[in-house]
């Protein structure tokens, strides 16, 4: 019974620090990743390693099926550009993984592995909610609330400002090493409606021999 | 006897299904009360801003579907529709909002700023399992694009609220009002942001 209850329920308690995810994240993975082009800047925060993946964003990568990185943009042109989250995506060894919407890296979430860490909190905070009448109020924070918060904004940035947060992407569930990413994103200019391509490319083995 | 048994499961499927139906969002019975917070432009401080139509974004494939309710004691999946495409009650919101902060609605011909943008999320859906209490939760994303009579670029933003409804046994009850408070909550976003207004009142 407790299980029915509990299943379908995916809350995730994220790292207890004060630090920002983005601190969390570039202290973690030292290598540099970034590209520039245009006046306009990207790093990148592949998070490819089990354990930091699961404090970070609450599963991991392997287990549902999506990669999450962390991306910082800054646009230091002189017109607002827009982000392509839409259109972006990864290259794994030449094959395409496509990015994916924040609404639907939460169902993958919520398919993955995260279902275990608390949703008996969940449950509890239904409870408590029944009993109050209020909304549910929880220790913890759904994994929805979490990506939501997180996920890469704004997509539209202004003119010497920076949009940052997670974007997801699909990635194989195949614990392989040695894999070759590249990860494309698509920036357009809203004034000239060029777009340029800003990617960035790394080898996961090498990647993993930095972050341990 | 056996008819009577019939009619008896009969009229409990009934009772489980119908009745339960999911929602509609009449545009015209729209009331959303916006909360504006201090900042509002004097009676002789009155730009005129032009609100284009919102456009859709590829992630919307039907504007008229809004949402998905979980309906009757199965929670049978089903659409929630609106009469108006959704990107449009956003701009009247938009519309709405814009006049009560102080801006005067004209033709982009005697307007100081247009603006324009693309609805990327307007959405409602349940957390209904069938065996604890539910809620609604909604979420709305939209970009906008404010610019001035000349064409160039005064604020630009990606605009972004959710809200979820109180526990209840039912959820759907609150589907409507749970998008619109999301919506609410977006559009207030824009005016609780110094930036806006210091881009438009330089």
């Amino acid at each position: 019974m407790a299980t029915i209850l509990v299943s379908g329920c995916a809350s995730y308690k994220p790292a207890a620090n004060t630090q920002t995810l983005y601190e969390r994240i570039s202290k973690a993975i030292t290598t540099e990743l970034s590209t520039g082009s245009d006046h306009i800047r990207m790093q990148v925060f592949p998070i490819l390693d089990d354990k930091l993946a699961k404090t970070n964003v609450g599963v991991t990568p392997s287990a549902s099926g999506m990669l999450s990185v962390f991306v910082r943009v800054e646009n230091g042109a002189e017109n607002p550009v827009k982000v392509d989250l839409a259109n972006s995506f990864l290259l794994i060894n030449g094959e395409k993984y496509p990015s994916l919407a924040a609404e639907s890296a939460v169902e993958r979430a919520q398919r993955g592995d995260a279902v275990p860490v608390a949703g008996m909190t969940v449950l509890f905070g239904l409870i408590g909610g029944i009993a109050t009448g209020s909304v549910i109020a929880t220790g913890n924070r759904t994994i929805e609330e979490h990506y939501q918060e997180k996920s890469f904004k704004p997509t539209l940035i202004n003119t010497k400002s920076c949009g940052s947060g997670l974007v997801f992407f699909e990635f194989s569930k195949e614990k392989t090493g040695g894999r070759n990413f590249t990860c494309t994103i698509p920036v357009l200019n809203l004034a000239t409606n060029e777009v340029t391509i800003l990617e960035v490319s790394f080898n996961e083995g090498e990647l993993r021999k930095l972050e341990e | 006897m056996r008819f009577l048994f019939y009619l008896v499961a009969l009229g409990i499927s009934f009772v489980m299904i119908a009745g339960c139906a999911a929602p509609r969002l009449m545009s015209s019975k729209t009331s959303v009360e916006f909360d504006l917070g201090q900042k509002k432009l004097a009676s002789d401080d009155r730009f005129a801003i032009h609100v284009e139509p919102l456009a859709t974004g590829k992630s919307i494939s039907d504007p008229y579907v809004v949402g998905e309710a979980k309906i009757g004691a199965f929670n049978v999946r089903d659409p929630i529709r609106s009469d108006e495409p959704l990107n449009i009650i956003l701009t009247n919101l938009l519309r709405k909002a814009f006049s009560e902060a102080g801006f005067k609605l004209e033709e982009k011909e005697k307007a100081q700023y247009v603006l324009s943008g693309q609805v990327d999320r307007f959405w409602v859906e349940e957390y209904a399992t069938g065996w604890s209490p539910e809620y609604a939760k909604a979420s709305v994303r939209f970009d906008l694009i404010i610019k001035n009579r000349e064409g160039k670029f005064v604020w630009v933003n990606t605009i972004e609220a959710s809200h979820r409804s109180e526990v209840s046994i039912d959820a759907t009850e609150h589907d409507i009002a749970t998008l619109l408070t999301a919506a609410k909550k977006s559009i207030e976003s824009i005016f609780k942001n110094e930036s806006f207004w210091k881009s438009i009142v330089k």
